[in-house]
C-alpha cells in the first residue's frame, strides 16, 4: 500500500503540462515521467503512484496527444525518464506518440482498452511487457513501471 | 495534513467493469493512500449488488447509476469511463455533473460524505 500522503501533496499533482516534483535523495538527476491519458482521475492517481512507489520524482501530465507534444517540445526530451501512454487518446492514436517517444530514446509503457497486446506491441514497436490493457491489475501496472525504472539504471535521468 | 476531529471512518466501494480493472484498482489505492482512515474495497461491477449489500458502503464509485434497491448511500459517483461524458455525482441527496473529474474532485466527495456521517436530516443517494 502507498505511504500516507496529505492534501498538500495532492495539490502538487499537477496541472496539465505542469510539473509536480518530489525530490528523492540518492540520485542526482530528476527522474521525470510523462503521463498521457485523457481520464483525469486515473492519470492523477497514477502520477501519485509513480512518485510514491518508484524512484520517479516528477510528473508531467497530458490529456491528449497535442498536450503531450507540447510538453515534449517545451523541454529537452532527455528530461523525461519514461512515459506512460494511453493508446486511445481523443485527438489521435497514441501509437503515433509512442514512435516519437521511442525515437527520442524515452522508454514507454502503453495502456489500451484493447486486449490484443501482441498486435499493439507490433504496431508500436514495444515489447509485450510494455503494453498493458486497462484490464490489468494495479500490481501489473506498478510492476511494469518499476521494471522500466530499474532498466534506466542509476545514471539515467 | 488531514486534521479531522473525531474522524469517522467511512466505507468506500469502487466497482467498475473488469475491462477497466486498472482504473478500479488504481482509484481504490489512491483514495486509501490519500485518506488512509477510510475503508476502501474494490469489486468487479458484476459484484456491485452483492458488495453493496455486504459492505453497506457510505460512498460508492461505480460506472453505473444508483438504484433504489442498493439502499441509501451518503454519496454515489457514477463515474464515466469516457472522459467526454459527464460523471454524475450525488452527495447527501444533491446531484451535480462533472466532466472528467480529477482526483481532487473525488476526494471532495469523500470528504463531504465523511462530514455527513451521523448528521441528521441528510439526504441520501
Amino acid at each position: 500500500m502507498l505511504a500516507t500522503m496529505n492534501s498538500e501533496q495532492t495539490e502538487k499533482n499537477v496541472p496539465i503540462g505542469g510539473v509536480a516534483s518530489r525530490h528523492v535523495e540518492g540520485h542526482a538527476r530528476t527522474r521525470r515521467v510523462l503521463l498521457v491519458d485523457d481520464h483525469a482521475l486515473f492519470r492523477g492517481v497514477l502520477a501519485i503512484i509513480c512518485e510514491e512507489q518508484t524512484s520517479l520524482d516528477e510528473n508531467v501530465q497530458a490529456g491528449s496527444l497535442a498536450e503531450a507534444r507540447r510538453a515534449l517540445s517545451s523541454r529537452n526530451s532527455k528530461s523525461f525518464a519514461l512515459a506512460v501512454v494511453d493508446l486511445d487518446l481523443p485527438d489521435e492514436d497514441g501509437v503515433e506518440l509512442i514512435g516519437e517517444l521511442r525515437q527520442a530514446g524515452i522508454p514507454v509503457l502503453a495502456l489500451s482498452a484493447s486486449r490484443d497486446h501482441e498486435r499493439l506491441a507490433g504496431v508500436s514497436g514495444l515489447e509485450p511487457g510494455q503494453v498493458l490493457s486497462t484490464a490489468a491489475s494495479y500490481d501489473e501496472i506498478l510492476g511494469a513501471v518499476r521494471k522500466l525504472v530499474e532498466d534506466l539504471g542509476e545514471e539515467s535521468p | 495534513m488531514h486534521e479531522r476531529e473525531e474522524a469517522a471512518d467511512i466505507r468506500i466501494l469502487v466497482a467498475l467493469e473488469d475491462d477497466y480493472r486498472a482504473y478500479r484498482d488504481v482509484i481504490a489505492v489512491g483514495i486509501h493512500a490519500l485518506r488512509p482512515h477510510t475503508e476502501v474495497t474494490n469489486a468487479a461491477l458484476k459484484k456491485l449488488e452483492e458488495e453493496v449489500g455486504r459492505l453497506e458502503p457510505d460512498v460508492v464509485i461505480s460506472s453505473v447509476a444508483a438504484r433504489a434497491d442498493y439502499g441509501q448511500r451518503l454519496a454515489w459517483v457514477e463515474l464515466s469511463l469516457d472522459p467526454a461524458r459527464p460523471s454524475k455525482v450525488c452527495v447527501g441527496g444533491r446531484f451535480t455533473e462533472r466532466i472528467n473529474p480529477g482526483l481532487e474532485a473525488l476526494l471532495e466527495v469523500v470528504d463531504e460524505a465523511e462530514r455527513l456521517v451521523g448528521s441528521e436530516n441528510t439526504g441520501a443517494c
